[in-house]
């Protein structure tokens, strides 16, 4: 590839993520400057935006594996130098949810879902030997913590289908099928009369045997989900903080609205200048290509 | 090429003003979403004050001025409350809140009402309801001062201005 083609895809790349950059970052800036704080337990449930302190959501206790340190939540990026350049080698990150609580309430917010601290400086960086480091994020008990996203009443899962549901017909067919596999032991149970064949009372007596059997099933799966809910150690958190359905971001991070919103901007002017830079350069060399 | 850099300065300004314009729909909606988390709660407890005062009503030595005014400012409350004036809205309150204290605090000289299951039932309801009222009201007043600061802020204001984004009024609970 000649060097023009190639400072030409170069600048057509940055150009597009600079775009997007500007454009995601811009789009989040908007949300939070433009949606008011709400209290946990008091919070009309949708996208809202919280604040409050960290707080362990009663799971397994986390330590980051570097230091050791005990915390809520951490992230390690562990880089190596490669000339005048650090290369990322790992990236590891603690998937145990936690809670944000303030004076009204708890929610539980799950790693994997949440950006934490996305945008922000490593809380420390710890060399390892004169070629790698690693450099940690990590969120502690009782750190403040921003948060928007999406924030709903946690119930315990249905485990199986609603009583005179599609899907409750549905399972009760299968069942009726799984007997009709069976003829002896299905004519044993049901052919009352004993003519070796099931007539149309007794077909309904097995109909009304399969829907008791799986209302039965039923209550004892969701009997079994909402045990296994209460004794969870996250049982006490009533609400939960989750991606939205639509395009807008789940943020959270252990620093004040202030100095996220801070470091939003200067990643928006960033990709601004990114997208100015790239795109002049682009339409620059097809100016010149052309002529 | 200075062409080009115009084109290019031109959709980066269309793209901001794009962006600008949906902050204003975004706050707009956020007081309208605001706005509707306190209405249903104000409309619930109007609908139990009437309770409220028939239970007293049972006690025929209770003081029935208060109670009519009590009725009174919920009725007012309840008009201005359909009328969706924030400035009426909070001149009513502030009276049907002010008498719902006074029937509170009158029933303490009678036992036999303050004993009552009924009302006492109604008097914590309301109570609750009141509490989480002054809590949405804080949230909307809020999202109000976000709103309002986006509509006056240059260069939103322009685009306000435009397409007739318009300051939105705080609810205040004040005795006139």
């Amino acid at each position: 590839m000649s060097d023009e083609l190639e400072a030409f895809v170069v600048a057509a790349v940055l150009g597009a993520s600079g775009y997007l950059m500007w454009r995601r970052n811009m789009r989040a800036i908007g949300l939070m400057e433009g949606t008011a704080t709400s209290r946990v337990a008091t919070a009309a449930k949708g996208y809202v935006e919280l604040f409050g302190k960290a707080r362990t959501a009663g799971g397994t206790a986390v330590r980051d594996p570097i230091q050791w340190q005990d915390c809520l939540w951490f992230k390690v990026v562990t880089e190596r130098r490669s000339g005048n350049k650090w290369e990322v080698t790992a990236r590891q990150s603690s998937t145990e949810p936690l809670a944000l609580e303030d004076e009204t309430g708890s929610c539980l917010i799950v790693p994997g879902e949440a950006k934490i601290d996305d945008e922000q400086d490593p809380d420390v960086v710890v060399p390892d030997g004169s070629s790698r480091r690693h450099k940690i994020w990590r969120v502690v008990d009782g750190d403040p913590l921003y948060a928007l996203g999406f924030l709903e009443r946690r119930n315990p899962p249905l485990a199986g289908p609603a009583p005179g549901s599609v899907a409750a017909d549905h399972a009760e067919l299968e069942l009726l099928r799984v007997w009709k596999r069976d003829q002896p032991q299905l004519l044993r149970r049901f052919d009352t009369d004993g003519n070796g064949r099931i007539d149309a009372a007794e077909w309904e007596r097995a109909r009304r045997a399969a829907r008791a059997e799986v209302a039965t099933d039923v209550a004892h799966d969701e009997a079994q989900a909402r045990a296994a809910a209460a004794a969870a150690p996250d049982a006490n958190i009533e609400y939960r903080l989750r991606p939205p359905e639509d395009d807008r971001p789940l943020l959270v991070s252990s620093y004040p609205e202030a100095d996220v919103l801070r470091r939003l901007r200067r990643r928006s002017w960033l990709g601004l200048a990114m997208f100015v830079g790239g795109t002049l350069y682009v339409l620059y060399a097809l100016g010149r290509y052309l002529a | 090429m200075a062409a080009f850099a115009i084109l290019l300065l031109l959709f980066v300004a269309g793209v901001y003003v794009v962006a600008l314009y949906n902050q204003l729909v975004l706050v707009k909606h956020n007081v309208a979403k605001a706005w509707a988390n306190i209405d249903v709660l104000l409309k619930q407890r109007n609908d139990e004050i009437p309770k409220l005062i028939e239970v007293c009503r049972a006690y025929s030595a209770f003081e029935s001025a208060l109670l009519a005014r009590l009725a009174a400012a919920r009725a007012a409350a309840a008009a201005a409350l359909a009328g969706a004036d924030a400035g009426e809205i909070g001149v009513a309150e502030a009276r049907l809140r002010s008498g719902f204290a006074q029937v509170v605090a009158l029933a303490e000289a009678y036992p036999d009402l303050k004993a009552n299951a009924q009302f006492r039932a109604l008097q914590q309801r309301i109570s609750g309801l009141e509490a989480a009222i002054a809590d949405r009201r804080e949230f909307y007043n809020e999202s109000v001062r976000i709103n309002n600061v986006t509509v006056e802020r240059f260069p939103t204001s322009v685009l306000a201005g435009w397409f007739a984004f318009r300051p939105a009024e705080l609810l205040e609970f004040r005795d006139v």
